[in-house]
Order: C-alpha cells, then structure tokens, then sequence
C-alpha cells in the first residue's frame, strides 16, 4: 500500500530532473531496493500505472533490480543469498548461528531514458 | 538519451523527520515510534507504559489510525493529551503527517511522545517519523516466523517486545525460534516477553524505557 506514497516521491523527483535537464518524455526509470525493503514489485506497476495516466511518465517502464538479501554463517564463516525461504539456515553447513550481512537498501532511483 | 540519477525515494520523507527530530532534540523529548500487526497490543502497551511512568515523566500519544479514533478515546480516558491522525488509506504514519501535530502539544510540558503507528508488519518501518527509537510488538498468536518472514521491522527496531506470552502456551508459539531469528537479523535488537494482560514481564520494559529517557535528557538530546 506504500508503494503510492514512494511513486509520488518518484514522480515528484522526476519532474525536478525535467525542469533540469529539459526532457518532456520518459521511456525507462531503472530503480534498486534491497530485497528486505517492503516494496513489492507488483504493487509498485500498479501504483505507477495507476498515477501516470499522463503526463511525461505516461506509458514509461519501470525496472526494479532487487539486491540479494546476504547472510554471514559463523559456524562455516561463509556469505550466502537467500530468496527467503529459510534465510536463517545455513546452505553449506546447516548451522544457524547467522546475520543477515545486507539486502535492506531503500528503493533508489538510478537511471532514466528520456526524450 | 539516458540520465543517471541515484537519489533515495524516499530522502524527502527523511529531511522532514530529520526537521522533526531537531525540533524534538531542542525541546528534549523523547519519541517512540510504535509498530505491529494489527491487534498485537500497542494501544493496551501504551495504556500501561502511561500508567506505569506518568508520575515520572510527563507523556503525550499520537494515535495514527486509518480512520476513526476509539485508540484515541481510550488514553483520552486517562487524562493524557493525545492527537489522533487519520491516514485516509495510508498504511503508515510519515514525517510529514506527525509534523502536522505539532502545534498540538505543549512542549515545555512534555518528555515522552509516544506514537502509534497504523496496524501494519511492514510498511511503517520504511519511513522516518523522527523517532529517538522504533519498538515494535510481536504478540504470539501471529506465529515465531514473522522475523523472518518480515525482517525490515526487526531490522529497524530497537526493541521487540513479544506479547500476549500468557497465550504461547495455547498457540504453540517458538519462543526460541522468534528470538533467534530476530537476531540473526539485528543482533543489537532488545527483546522483552511480556503481557499487557496480567502484566507479566512489563517492569524490564518500564525500566529500559525510563533509562532511555533519562539518558537522552541528560545527553544533550542525541537522538
Ligand atoms: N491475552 C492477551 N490479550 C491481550 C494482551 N495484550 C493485548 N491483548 C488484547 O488484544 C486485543 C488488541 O489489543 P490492542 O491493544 O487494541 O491492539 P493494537 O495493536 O493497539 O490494535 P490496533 O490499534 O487495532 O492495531 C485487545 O482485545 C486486548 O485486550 C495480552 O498480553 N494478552
Ligand atoms: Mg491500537
Ligand atoms: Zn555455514
């Protein structure tokens, strides 16, 4: 349901780099967040559609890249991703003295093709 | 043609909780941002914390609700200023809104502003209030897999209180499961069993909390 207020944020960041760079069509928006950050990706197209049903956004595709959640093993003292199935068991060695090393990055504008 | 960009979503959200966090290091009162699931026990948390600290410090409450504002009434009951925000569909409170309350409160008067966040595991724990600490409530009957299954909130709290244990035995809740998990995720993570009904547990909760407040106050108002 936050995901509104995020492509509001989005949008209004968008339109600072308009008036900036002087483009009036966006074709692509790439974005990055953790996979541990509660956007879901899904909820994130529809707000996005359902925001843009014009303007310079109209029409563009979003592209979310989600950063792999990692884990340290303290047993084996290896690093693991995890998709989030079992996240706090150990793949190499079962043990489940982990952390969760990274994955929580908030969502982030990187790059934008426009006209 | 493309731009690079790389600019946070949500800095704009972040600015206006840092704003408020100067406005409340400034007049030395300390926040609580307080999340969980629906009907997990902020509210009754809330009603206790008042009952237990309020002749040691003097307490505010700002209710965020979807809508309506019966969690509101119940500490007006108590005879403690409290606001209510109705988020209008919102599942969140963010800086803004919490900035909008506070011509509401008389600051002089004022060391502990607690906030109760809309009912939500997930979405509250993305945007900044200007809290000093978010505590969250994890309460048995949801089960010992929401650490994992939901991490970002164990991973921003300070503390997780796990309520409703006088009902573990009744739902088979993983009392070591909930724990470690959480950890695995923040190691620093202060975690109290208690319950808000027969009050077991609660005192190490009051005795953190009074700390924290005192050590703030005392600190020069580092959040
Ligand atoms: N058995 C038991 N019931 C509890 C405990 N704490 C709270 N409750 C009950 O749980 C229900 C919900 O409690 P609230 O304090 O209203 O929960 P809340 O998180 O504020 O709920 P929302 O604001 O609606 O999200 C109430 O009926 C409480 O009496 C507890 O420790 N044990
Ligand atoms: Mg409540
Ligand atoms: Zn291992």
């Amino acid at each position: 349901m936050h995901e509104l207020s995020l492509i509001q944020s989005l949008l209004t960041i968008i339109e600072e780099h308009a008036k900036q760079h002087g483009f009036n069509k966006v074709n692509q928006i790439n974005l990055s967040c953790g996979r541990l950050s509660s956007v879901e990706p899904q909820a994130l197209d529809f707000a996005f559609k359902a925001l843009t049903p014009s303007g310079i956004c109209a029409g563009a595709r979003l592209d979310l890249t989600i950063l792999p959640m990692k884990i340290h093993c303290f047993a084996c003292n290896q690093e693991y991703e995890s998709k989030g199935t079992n996240p706090t068991t150990c793949p190499h060695c079962r043990g489940d003295q982990v952390m969760v090393t990274s994955g929580w990055q908030e969502l982030q504008l990187l790059e934008l093709d426009v006209d | 043609m493309k731009i690079n960009v790389v600019k946070n979503i949500l800095d704009a959200n972040n600015r206006i909780a840092n704003d408020n966090r100067a406005f409340f290091d400034e007049k030395k009162v300390f926040v609580l941002n307080l999340m969980s699931s629906p009907g997990a026990g902020k509210t009754s948390l809330v009603e206790k914390t008042i009952m237990a600290l309020r002749e040691r410090f003097q307490i505010g409450v700002i209710e965020g609700d979807i809508q309506d504002s019966y969690d509101a009434e119940r500490i007006a009951k108590l005879d403690i200023p409290v606001v209510q925000i109705n988020t209008g569909g919102a599942c969140h409170l963010d800086g803004n809104m919490i900035k909008e309350t506070l011509p509401n409160f008389d600051f002089a008067n004022l060391d502990l502003l607690i906030t109760e966040n809309v009912g939500n595991l997930v979405c509250p724990a993305e945007f900044k209030i200007g809290e000093n600490a978010k505590i969250m409530i994890l309460s048995t009957p949801e089960g010992a897999d929401k650490p994992a299954k939901y991490p970002l909130m164990f991973a921003e709290s300070s503390v997780l209180l796990i309520n409703k244990i006088d009902l573990a035995p009744y739902v088979d809740f993983n009392l070591a499961k909930a724990r470690h998990d959480a950890h695995a995720i923040n190691p620093e993570l202060q975690i109290f069993e208690v319950s808000c009904k027969d009050e077991n547990g609660l005192d190490k909760w009051f005795s953190w909390l009074a700390q924290a407040i005192e050590d703030f106050q005392q600190g020069g108002g580092k959040g």
